[in-house]
């Protein structure tokens, strides 16, 4: 006898009336077998129901034995040779046991599961991938991949191994089920066939998925089957296998999914979903050949390309693959280390654990386990996650080796909160390491500290930046409420896109000490007029603000608050009454200003410090991150006149690694459209054509998505600087100073000294000067005198400044001062900078921009 | 500050000056994480700050571990029933826990518990290390504390308003969970020292010696002289204590939701019980006939309004003599049978061939139609309900969903929308209604809503046709002898026991909540949501006795189903006096517009008024609302006008559709 199908039930007669009444069509061609009910005590119609089946060799349990027991006591009684648990709340198809047969007798296969689909024609089973379950909890967690896709997606229409297969529809060697000694009955009613299929996989089988053998599962539960012994059934997986089995490399997302309210705002659920895995590009350097290619290629995960290289190229070798980022994986893998097979799929694995982790690393210097994140680690055998590393996070062009490069890039992002995990089990040979042991600190207090360090910053200036064109009534709403509703220190750039007299003269009228206005001649647009206004914002954060927009209690300070929390966050925005999407709050009715702002205050109240993760914001207000500006840019000016350029901006910030955070506490009221509506502008046609440019730079289709559109598939491909910087191109705008305070006074009132002996110095030291630049211009009576001592030479250093220069917009002729020279000897450096007065930047509190302007301030006095 | 409701029968008393005076960033001191899971993969977590000796103890704050990764919050959830916090507080609390979580999720430690001390003080360190092997709140890990506090849990209602004694030396959690309600409490661990360190660890001064203190509730290991007492060593009626598994269940003393770990006995003074107004019904004999009553084929697994109604049906035709069974709707078929009774149209799919085959037969279908879902909302309102608890993690995004759906105002893309499940508007309830020789509405406007949906054959109006009640049984100990609000229904999201445990906590009524489980998340978040005065009685342990005394001694019944499957329960409560409260859903109140209080079962805040009103209102008049009830049904002219439908032929109704 070839078969023996095994059958438990309890109650759900007509569900398994419906299956045995298929069954005999659906297996005539596979070949002489059995099939065995195994009654778990049901209390309904079952037993009758049973006896219009004849065929069917019966069980009858007078107590319910669990899905275990009841198969293994099928198992007891059957006599084919192949075991096949079936659901009774299955509706099997044409030749799925024959399909599955087939693969069963093939040699050093343990078990063979089929495609399940719902009801409906959707995926319900494709393969189960183990992962660690979201957080807390217990690590081995099973996922269905593939679930809820299309019958004949492409990602489930092939036969695959996969670790666990589900056992509603599983075939066995009854001789290898009772060798393992079946289902194990500690379980009740889950996990039990996650636990066999590790069993086998134990003793060197392989489990396959075979979607030619198509099951229609209802997925029903038996009876009053309570929940408590899920955390049992988990449990007890997790004692036994944590640590015995691997994660599959398959990324899995933190998704936000939503209920809708008809009319009001919703929030949001979590579920995990499984996605493809990224392609990985890896880099072999050093002396010799390094490992074979088809050694690098040995396991599931696709490798995109190779890269071999000496140890004198790796540095920009790996600068040249970080250059685009995106949903990519970068292995590093020096040319004498010896790769096992599946290198890559266990790295890969340790990444995907969480969404936090930024890299993956095999190192001698680290335990083996599944619960292991380091400081930092080198580029012996080593996995990056691009997408999780920040655009502004690179490696050190001349840092003397890869692997100082590696671990300093990585050190960085731990100060993010983006860690770097050990692999599970040994995936490599590798030589000695080349960087300092610190870097493979286990200890999870270092790792809480190097969170602690990242202490909330405390408020710096903040750049508003609003367009005026014409409605100079919505301008001056717009600017009396900023005044009344803005936490210090704040700055307001308002650019003039060519108003006529009438704006004119309401903006130089404004008698506010926080108020500067740059005029343009000529409208340029939102995208022309934004950039001339970041141009010359000064602040660490740049708010770009509608002029049509009344600001509420707290706004800016709500809309700075998740940049403490979140590390990674590039822009904040609102909420409003009026703007597109998800932003909007469809119940915020009001009768007047009075009851708006009532209305914002409960908002702030009650929704404190809740917000979301989402791809998009609208243009009416985003408060940008200065790094993220330096970054990608400004807007995009191709764009005309207005529509898809916040799209386009917001595209290139997540491209470029960074988060947008709605703000559900603040609201700012829109009145809408009036600059549009003021200028008799085409609203419509306007957004039509920006559609097409947009379209065509991020390879959407050029039919205006009336449906919106997807914004992940564009920006996952990365950030590519050629393609997506966009240049604030003008020259520093009209900074509207008096006269005499533009002549350059003969001698600097201060002078800021900076020592540098090596790179981790200099990250200091330019992360300082990034800041003076910002803060001050060259009529400004300030110098910086960076003295190099070792590494950086000046001349490096100064190169790296100009590149700093370039990202801020700023000209050659209007930055203020600095002096890079290499020096030989410290004390007498010193010595020098004492006379002249020099501060240490070291010894500065506020090294902010707003903080080194009042220090300048302080010394004129 | 994000904010939970749950857990109220495990809090604390807490004296609110001691309490802002300790919890503080700087006096944090010791942290305890404790994973957990479930839809949610919550986890929870317990602080305790410390300051000149003294000690606050912050239990069962959760964890939503999602937002330590996600991040668009804060992962804390803190207990609503903790006094004021100030924002900024919180916030400093907070910037000290989260890096922690933070660090523990991005190393991935394995899952189990996680403790992390604040401070460097080894007399505090010390202490903390004392109260964590001694099981108390704050220090020690769930399943401990729990267990210990679990007899406490079940005395709380009775220890409401009264002196309170506890002789336990495990007793100091459970002391100070007593002690929020109690008038006094005082209790005995058996060593001064633990006493007094006890008295410092919760705060409280309620330790100290017993003797000669004289209590009317005792928790000790023998029952004494009280008259409510529970018994730590045994003896009374026993009551099992389960394993925990928090965050979803702490304290149950149901078996089938874990493991058994210890038991105790209560004993406890019986409520006062009144009579149904029901009139016995006289045997007439000579009655025969083959009568298959048809249920959904759980009805024994999960009984409800409909099974109980169909039981009654069938003990009353075999007492007069006929031949009658209850089927489950798939054991059904046509030979052996005189007449099929149907109770339900939610019984009409699986009903679909054989219902051809009688009408081809000329078997005759009488049917109990159940077609109440007046707004056809029930689908979209329980699946609804489940959506937004399980999306729902604090308290502001609970209330907000719960408004919404209040306003008719929510959807999900995995619920059916309002008015998308009709059951009058299906193939198979039109083809049924074709069928049936005789139709049982419980109320005028129910069979105008046949009569709409095509209708037009033999009916009586039967409200519900009760059984004989059995001899009440003793139920002291198990809802002690203070009036209380009974709910009896199948749990699950179409019966709305959530809205119902939260409105009575919120009016602060004592709830007795009766029933199978057939939606175990749902359970736990009923379970969660109970309060200081609620319990859960697993029917399946009650004896028909206790059944008959626990409807025989509800001040209140309460039913806020999205449909309710039948009044057979609002009716038996009714008949014996209870105040109703009943859906604008069913026709409750169209049967006893008099009797009934309505409720919207979308409406939180409509359940809570009505329970309020009807708790105050219900000593006045029991008898004459138990009377004027106990005359729209009694029994013997209800089976008569059921036994006449019987006898229509097939065929003779000339209903069209």
């Amino acid at each position: 006898m070839r078969y023996s199908i095994v059958i438990p039930v309890f109650n759900k007669a007509e569900l398994t009336r419906a299956c045995l009444e298929v069954l005999p069509a659906s297996i005539a061609d596979a070949g002489e077998g059995e099939v065995i009910v195994v009654d778990n005590a049901s209390t309904d119609a079952t037993a009758e129901m049973l006896r219009a089946f004849p065929w069917v060799k019966v069980i009858r349990n007078a107590q319910n034995l669990g899905f275990a027991g009841a198969n293994n006591q099928g198992a007891e009684l059957a006599g084919g040779d192949f075991l096949v648990l079936l659901n009774n709340d299955t509706q099997p198809r044409a030749g799925w046991l024959h399909a599955m047969l087939a693969v069963a007798g093939e040699p050093g296969v343990g078990a063979v599961g089929a495609r399940l689909l719902f009801p409906d024609g959707s995926i319900q089973h494709a393969g189960v991938v183990i992962g660690a379950l979201p957080v807390g909890g217990v690590t081995v967690g099973p996922y269905h991949h593939g679930y809820r896709l299309p019958a004949d997606h492409p990602d489930v229409t092939f036969r695959r191994e996969y670790q666990v297969v589900t056992g509603a529809c599983l075939v066995t060697p009854r001789a290898l089920y009772r060798e393992l000694g079946g289902l194990d009955e500690g379980y009740w009613n889950g996990y039990e066939d996650v636990d066999y299929c590790f069993k086998v996989r134990a003793r060197g089988l392989r489990v396959v998925y075979e979607p030619a053998a198509t099951v229609v599962h209802y997925e029903s539960q038996s009876g009053t089957q309570r929940f408590r012994k899920l955390w049992s059934n988990i449990g007890l997986l997790d004692r036994r296998w944590s640590g015995k089995v691997a994660f599959d490399a398959v990324p899995r997302h933190i998704e936000r999914g939503t209920i809708r309210f008809v009319r009001r705002e919703g929030h949001g659920s979590y579920g995990v979903s499984v996605a493809a895995t990224p392609p990985t590009t890896v880099i072999v350097h050093g002396e010799g050949p390094g490992p074979s290619d088809a050694r690098l290629r040995a396991g599931h995960a696709p490798v995109e390309r190779v890269v071999r290289c000496s140890a004198d190229d790796a540095l920009q070798a790996c600068r040249d693959a970080m250059a685009v980022r995106g949903q990519r994986y970068l292995a590093f893998v020096r040319a004498d280390t010896a790769l096992e097979d599946g290198w890559l799929d266990e790295l890969i694995a340790q990444v995907e654990v969480i969404p936090d982790v930024a890299a993956a690393t095999f190192a001698p210097e680290l335990p083996l386990g599944p619960n292991v994140a380091s400081v930092a680690t080198d580029a012996r055998c080593t996995l990056l996650a691009l997408a999780r590393i920040p655009q502004h996070l690179e490696v050190a062009s001349d840092a003397p080796s890869l692997d100082v490069a590696v671990a300093g890039l990585l050190r960085r992002t731990l100060a993010l909160e983006r860690g770097t995990r050990g692999v599970a089990r040994a995936i490599a040979t590798v030589g000695q390491s080349g960087v300092d042991a610190s870097a493979f600190d286990t200890r999870i207090e270092t790792v809480e500290a190097a969170l602690r360090a990242r202490a909330a910053p405390s408020r710096t200036l903040t750049s508003i930046v609003t367009l005026s064109w014409n409605a100079p009534t919505f301008t001056k709403g717009a600017l009396t409420s900023i005044r009344a509703f803005t936490s210090e220190p704040y700055e307001v750039i308002v650019v003039d896109n060519g108003s006529g007299s009438e704006t004119r003269a309401m903006l130089e009228a404004i008698d506010d000490p926080h108020v500067r206005v740059i005029y343009n001649a000529t409208n340029r647009g939102f995208a022309g007029g934004n950039n001339d206004g970041i141009a010359a914002a000064r602040g660490e954060h740049v708010v770009l603000l509608n002029n049509d927009v009344i600001v509420t209690a707290g706004w800016l300070d709500g809309l700075l608050d998740p940049f403490a929390r979140i590390p990674t966050l590039g822009v904040s925005a609102p909420r409003s009454n009026k703007v597109a999407g998800h932003q909007l709050v469809p119940d915020a009715r009001y009768g007047n200003e009075a009851e708006m702002h009532a209305f914002a205050a409960e908002r702030r109240e009650r929704l404190r410090r809740t917000g979301y993760l989402a791809d998009r914001a609208i243009g009416l207000c985003l408060c940008v991150d200065r790094t993220v500006i330096d970054q990608i840019g400004g807007f995009d000016e191709s764009f005309e006149i207005g529509n898809f350029e916040d799209d386009d901006f917001c595209l290139r910030v997540r491209a470029a690694g960074y988060d947008i955070y709605v703000c559900d506490d603040v609201f700012v009221h829109h009145f809408g459209s009036q600059t549009f509506a003021a200028n008799n502008v085409d609203y419509a046609a306007s957004m039509h054509g920006n559609w097409q440019r947009f379209a065509q730079k991020w390879g959407f289709p050029s039919a205006y998505p009336t449906n919106g559109y997807t914004p992940r598939a564009a920006f996952s491909r990365g950030f590519d600087r050629r393609l997506h910087y966009a240049p604030i191109a003008r020259a520093v705008a009209a900074d509207p100073l008096p006269a005499a305070a533009a002549e350059r006074e003969a001698s600097a009132a201060l002078t800021l000294a900076a020592a540098v002996a090596d790179e981790a110095e200099w990250e200091r030291v330019a992360a300082f000067a990034g800041r003076y630049l910002r803060a001050f211009r060259a009529h400004d009576p300030i110098e910086l005198c960076i003295a190099t001592f070792g590494t950086p030479v000046a001349d490096v250093a100064a190169r790296r400044l100009q590149r700093v220069l370039r990202r801020s917009g700023v000209s050659d002729a209007a930055c203020a001062n600095v002096e890079v020279a290499d020096e030989d000897d410290r004390a007498a450096w010193e010595a020098r900078m004492g006379q002249r007065g020099a501060v240490s930047i070291g010894s500065i509190d506020d090294s902010s921009p707003s903080g080194l302007r009042r220090l300048l301030a302080e010394r004129r006095r | 500050m994000r904010q939970h409701e749950r857990y109220q029968r495990l809090a604390p008393a807490i004296d609110a000056g001691h309490f802002r005076e300790l919890v503080a960033d700087r006096h944090l001191v010791y942290a305890r994480f404790e994973p957990g899971l479930g839809d949610r993969y919550e986890g929870l977590l317990d602080l305790v700050f410390a300051a000149d000796g003294r000690y606050a103890i912050v239990p069962y704050v959760l964890v939503q571990n999602v937002m330590v990764l996600v991040r668009e919050s804060s992962p804390l959830i803190w207990p609503a029933w903790l006094p004021p916090l100030r924002s900024a507080t919180v916030d400093a609390i907070e910037a000290q826990l989260v890096p922690w979580l933070r660090a523990r999720t991005l190393a991935r430690v394995d899952g189990s518990e996680a403790t992390r001390l604040f401070t460097a003080d080894p007399v505090v360190a010390g202490e903390i290390a004392r109260a964590r092997s001694i099981g108390w709140l704050g220090a020690a890990p769930c399943a401990q504390t729990l267990r210990m506090l679990a007899p406490y849990v079940y005395a709380e209602r009775f220890a409401s308003g009264r002196r309170v004694a506890v002789v336990d030396p495990n007793g100091a959690y459970g002391a100070v969970v007593v002690a929020r309600d109690a008038a006094e409490v005082r209790a005995e661990l058996g060593d001064p020292e633990l006493e007094a360190l006890a008295g410092r660890w919760y705060g409280s001064d309620v330790f100290g010696r017993c003797d000669g203190w004289e209590a009317e509730v005792t928790i000790a290991p023998a029952f004494g002289t009280a008259r409510w007492a529970v018994a730590l060593e045994g003896g009374g009626r026993q009551v099992a204590v389960v394993e925990p598994l928090p965050p979803a269940i702490t304290v149950s003393f149901d078996p089938a939701d874990a493991p058994v770990v210890g038991s105790f006995g209560v004993v406890a003074p019986e409520p006062e019980l009144r009579a149904s107004a029901l009139p016995p019904v006289p045997i007439v004999e000579g009655s025969q006939g083959r009568i298959a009553v048809v249920l959904r084929d759980d009805f024994a697994a999960t009984p409800d309004a409909d099974s109980d109604a169909g039981l009654a049906l069938a003990e009353r035709l075999r007492a007069q003599g006929f031949d009658a069974r209850t089927l489950g709707v798939s054991q059904v078929e046509l030979d052996g049978w005189d007449v099929l009774h149907v109770f339900g149209l939610g019984l009409a799919g699986p009903l679909s061939a054989l219902v051809a085959q009688a009408r081809a037969r000329a078997i005759p279908i009488a049917l109990t139609p159940y077609a109440d879902d007046l707004a056809d909302e029930a689908a979209w309102g329980a699946g609804i309900a489940q959506v937004a608890l399980a999306s729902g993690c604090d308290e502001a995004q609970r209330a907000y969903s719960m408004a919404a759906i209040a306003a008719r105002n929510l959807t999900a893309a995995t619920v059916p929308a309002r008015g998308a499940v009709r059951l009058l508007a299906n193939p198979d309830t039109s083809a049924l209604l074709a069928a049936v020789v005789a139709v049982y509405p419980t109320c005028e406007p129910e069979l105008r809503r046949l009569q709409e949906a095509g209708y037009r054959g033999f009916h009586r109006i039967v409200p519900a046709l009760l059984g004989a009640e059995p001899e009440p049984e003793a139920i002291g100990p198990l809802v002690g002898a203070d009036p209380y609000v009974l709910v009896h229904a199948a749990v699950e999201p179409r019966a709305n026991q959530y809205a119902l445990a939260t409105a009575a906590r919120r009016a602060g009524l004592p709830l007795v909540l009766l029933g199978s489980v057939r939606h175990a998340p749902y359970y736990a978040e009923v379970m969660g949501a109970l309060g200081r005065r609620g319990c859960w009685l697993p029917e399946a342990d009650l004896r028909p006795g206790e059944l008959a005394a626990l409807y025989a001694g509800a001040r209140v019944y309460a039913d806020a189903s999205w449909s309710s499957g039948g009044l057979y329960r609002v009716a038996r409560a009714a008949a014996f006096g209870a105040a109703v409260v009943a859906p604008s859903s069913g026709y409750g109140r169209a049967c006893w517009p008099d009797l009934v209080r309505e409720v919207d079962p979308g409406s939180i805040a409509s359940i809570e008024a009505a329970l309020r009103a009807a708790w105050d209102d219900a000593p006045n008049l029991c008898d004459e609302r138990g009377a004027r009830a106990g005359q729209s049904l009694t029994p013997l002219p209800l089976l008569a006008a059921t036994l006449a439908g019987y006898q229509i032929k097939p065929g003779a109704s000339a209903a069209e559709y």
